[in-house]
């Protein structure tokens, strides 16, 4: 009976409180701001029991905008690093699913799944803060 | 005593953006701090030369998400001129709407980051819930939220009708009371006051050296304000105010964006009460005469400067951006010197920094 | 000792008024906390199994520390801080039950839950991060400023009853009046002296997160990092347990259930006074701190402690 009932909980909980990290890899501030307003009255995620926490050791999912430049790219990966497993990663924005309208600009490495394992892609330029939820609730329904 | 340096940033709850200061500290107070740049440098003025003048609107747009209209204003201004457009009144007042919308928008945002820098969390979620009456009418303008796709080359693509009046007479007449309120608050907090006042000091030579613009240099006496200096669009037919303090520190910087805001609300009650009738857009040619262009607006965060060279086909040879963030940047060593470690955040978050614009 | 007795002390470390009901009073708090601050900013806040969600799935986490980290301390110092303010919940007569009293537990009280404040100084020094080390010199700095707040103005009951034992300050209240009357001053002083305890707006100085990410426990995750959320939501409950105790504990008689709930109604209502304060005010610098601690605080509890002795 243990066996059956500890996964559950566990389940239970990772699925109830999810912390972000927010990280910007270069994108231009207009998923930015939709994020940040995700915390604020009109969305409140905190409902869900989001949080957007500051260090990445206290963070479960690791939540990224923008094209990935050369000069973020090593702080990305150690940033991942930092996080405790079980993380995941989000890719919020079309210009950090696949570049976007940035493909073709020297500086850029073209999206965060060159960089890191996405588990999730929230497509949109900028997204609207309902895509993000969306995309964390949905990614949320995958947790084991 | 001992000093440690403190990295604040890329990754900083201070900024949502990544800008990376190494500040020395002797116990708690700042010695010295470094500024490097160019995380969010992505090369959108070589970019730009590899697209059509067409596809340029949409990615200066994204140059920056916060002031996203202005820029593609003035890049629109700058090919307009060389093209010798003439933008229908109805356009150009249109695009000012949009620009006075997102001041309101973009002031408010800025004042919710700082309040959440110096813990005052209940005013950063209110300001922002006040700026989403904004984000909800350039949502039923345009279709965006952030970023509006509004200009194109030779007038905008969206037209008012009835019920966008309605919207924005509503919003504005709440936003007027909401935005009095917060600028009442303010001025009577004691433990707002006691965060910003003569923090972040900048006199008014040092902002001359730096060639400071935008609320950062109002507010510290420096009397300058595209729109009214060199009009364009059509602010000369338009009155407003233009805000001034001479205190010159962070407190002072806060009342003066929440007075710009009051402005920027009446002059949409402006807009919307003279806009003219008649077309919104004129057709532009995909070529461009050869020549080369100045342009200047008035972002939220100061003058914008866009540089376009054209040699006669289908895409810029050059495309300048300067922005306002580069001159507050420089001033920040300066500002922060002989400062608290807490009251970093404070001015860093006071100057209203937009990285993005900054590196590109 | 008999087997009844045995029991009974089992029921009282485990059950009530020990481990079992403090962690449900810590995690309904800490609940309460975070949703009236999110309606007091037009939010509707989280839902209340949420304290206890966070901390099972920080429970699960990995658990990662910076290399060159002492193993050995940076387990220890959540561990002792963890188990001083459970050992002081047992000398507090929480709700009804009577805890076995003596001269000077009072002290003993002030002692244990300081403790925890320590250990978060040192936790920054172990983990060896810059933020950490800056959250734990925060704390150090600001340390003695409201533990000598919070001191002298909750020993204004202890003078007035004549007594450092807590079943005296209680029996003194009961023949007088509740405290809280006489000495509202000092309440007030006493929950300033909590509010730096706990770390609290706008007495948050060391866990500032818009200076120092998240003061000393930034390098820490997993279960270390629960264990220290715990310890502060617990020192929530008997902080203000040991408020209640000192300055209201005259309100009902020893060991009537009517006692028990207007402890509980006391709990909640001082809770959110906690959490308007914290909605309401900036943080401070901590030089204002300093000063307004050690300027304007403790020289008016001074006084208000002075007046008590003369009356
Ligand atoms: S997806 Fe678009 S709006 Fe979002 S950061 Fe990238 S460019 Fe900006």
């Amino acid at each position: 009976m243990n066996k059956a009932i500890i996964p559950k909980v566990l389940r239970w909980a990772r699925q109830k409180s999810p912390w972000l990290l927010h990280f910007n890899t270069g994108g231009c501030n207009g998923c930015d701001i939709e994020i940040l307003s995700l915390l604020t009255p009109r969305y409140d995620v905190e409902r869900f029991g989001i949080l957007k926490e500051s260090s990445p050791r206290h963070a479960d999912i690791l939540i990224c905008t923008g094209p990935v430049t050369q000069q973020v790219k090593p702080r990305l990966q150690r940033i991942y690093d930092q996080m405790p497993e079980p993380k995941w990663v989000l890719a919020v924005g079309s210009c950090s699913c696949s570049g976007g309208i940035f493909s073709g600009a020297y500086n850029i490495l073209g999206g965060i799944d060159k960089v890191l394992p996405v588990d999730m892609y929230i497509a949109g330029c900028p997204c609207r803060p309902e895509a993000i939820i969306d995309g964390i609730v949905k990614l949320l329904g995958q947790v084991k | 005593m001992s000093r440690i340096t403190v990295p604040i940033g890329p990754q900083h709850p201070l900024l949502k953006e990544p800008l990376s200061f190494l500040v020395s500290l002797e116990g708690e107070k700042v010695m010295d701090s470094t500024l490097r740049l160019g995380y969010v440098h992505r090369g959108i003025e070589k970019l730009a030369e590899q697209r059509t003048y067409i596809q340029n609107v949409y990615l200066i747009e994204r140059i920056c998400g916060i002031c996203s209209h202005i820029h593609s204003t003035t890049y629109c201004q700058s090919v307009e001129a060389l093209l010798k457009l003439e933008v229908p009144k109805r356009g150009l007042y249109i695009r000012m709407l949009l620009c006075e919308l997102e001041r309101i928008h973009s002031h408010l945002l800025w004042l919710g980051v700082l309040a959440k820098n110096i813990g005052l969390n209940t005013l950063f979620m209110y300001a922002w819930r006040d700026r989403e009456i904004v984000l909800n009418i350039m949502e039923e303008i345009s279709g965006g939220r952030v970023s509006h796709a509004v200009n194109i080359i030779g007038g905008v693509r969206v037209d008012l009708n009835d019920k966008h009046l309605s919207l924005l007479q509503e919003g504005l007449r709440e936003l007027t009371i909401r935005v009095e309120e917060i600028l009442r608050a303010i001025e009577s907090d004691r433990s707002f006051r006691a965060r910003t006042r003569k923090i972040g000091y900048l006199s008014l030579e040092d902002i001359k050296r730096y060639c400071v613009v935008g609320p950062v240099a109002r507010a510290s006496g420096l009397d300058i304000d595209i729109r009214r200096d060199a009009p364009y669009a059509a602010y000369n037919e338009l009155s407003f105010e233009v805000p001034l303090m001479t205190e010159g520190d962070v407190w002072a910087r806060s009342i003066l964006r929440i007075l710009e805001t009051i402005q920027a609300i009446r002059l949409c009650t402006q807009i919307i009460h003279n806009l003219p009738d008649g077309p919104v857009s004129v057709s532009a040619p995909r070529k461009v005469p050869s020549g080369e262009v100045v342009s200047r607006a008035e972002a939220p965060r100061g003058e914008v400067f866009y540089y376009l060279r054209s040699d006669g086909s289908q895409k810029p040879a050059r495309l300048k951006v300067r922005t306002p963030t580069l001159t507050t940047l420089i001033t920040l060593p300066g500002q922060l010197k002989n400062m608290q470690l807490a009251d970093v955040s404070a001015v860093i978050a006071g100057v209203d920094l937009c990285i993005a614009c900054g590196d590109r | 000792m008999d087997n009844m007795n045995l029991l009974g002390l089992l029921f009282r470390i485990f059950i009530f008024p020990g481990f079992f009901f403090l962690l449900i009073a810590a995690l309904f708090l800490h609940w309460l906390d975070r949703k009236l601050i999110a309606r007091f900013q037009g939010r509707i806040g989280p839902p209340w199994y949420q304290p206890l969600a966070d901390l099972v799935k920080l429970f699960a986490k990995e658990d990662i520390l910076p290399s060159g980290t002492n193993l050995f301390f940076a387990a220890l110092l959540p561990l002792i801080s963890f188990a001083s303010v459970l050992t002081a919940s047992f000398y507090l007569p929480i709700a009804i039950q009577s805890a076995p009293s003596f001269q000077g537990d009072f002290i003993v009280l002030m002692f244990l839950l300081s403790l925890p404040s320590l250990m978060y100084f040192l936790a920054g020094w172990v983990t060896q991060g810059v933020y950490s080390v800056i959250g734990g010199n925060r704390s150090l700095l600001q340390y003695f400023s409201y533990e000598v707040l919070f001191l002298l103005a909750m020993s204004g009951t202890a003078i007035a009853s004549g007594s450092w034992s807590l079943a005296d300050i209680r029996l003194a209240q009961i023949k007088e009046s509740p405290y809280i009357f006489p000495q509202i001053v000092g309440f007030l002083f006493s929950l300033a002296g909590l509010i730096g305890k706990l770390k609290r707006e706008p007495y948050d100085i060391p866990k500032a997160k818009s200076e120092v990410i998240a003061g000393a426990l930034t390098e820490f995750s997993g279960k270390k990092l629960a264990l220290w959320y715990l310890t502060i939501q617990l020192q929530t409950v008997v902080g203000l347990s040991f408020l209640i105790h000192c300055f209201f504990s005259g309100f009902w008689q020893m060991s009537t259930f009517s006692g028990f709930i207007v402890f509980l109604l006391l709990l909640v209502i001082l809770q959110g006074m906690l959490s308007a304060i914290s909605a309401i005010y900036a943080r401070l610098r901590i030089d204002q701190l300093v000063y307004l601690n050690w300027y304007i605080f403790i020289p008016l509890t001074l006084l208000h402690n002075v007046y008590i002795l003369l009356k």
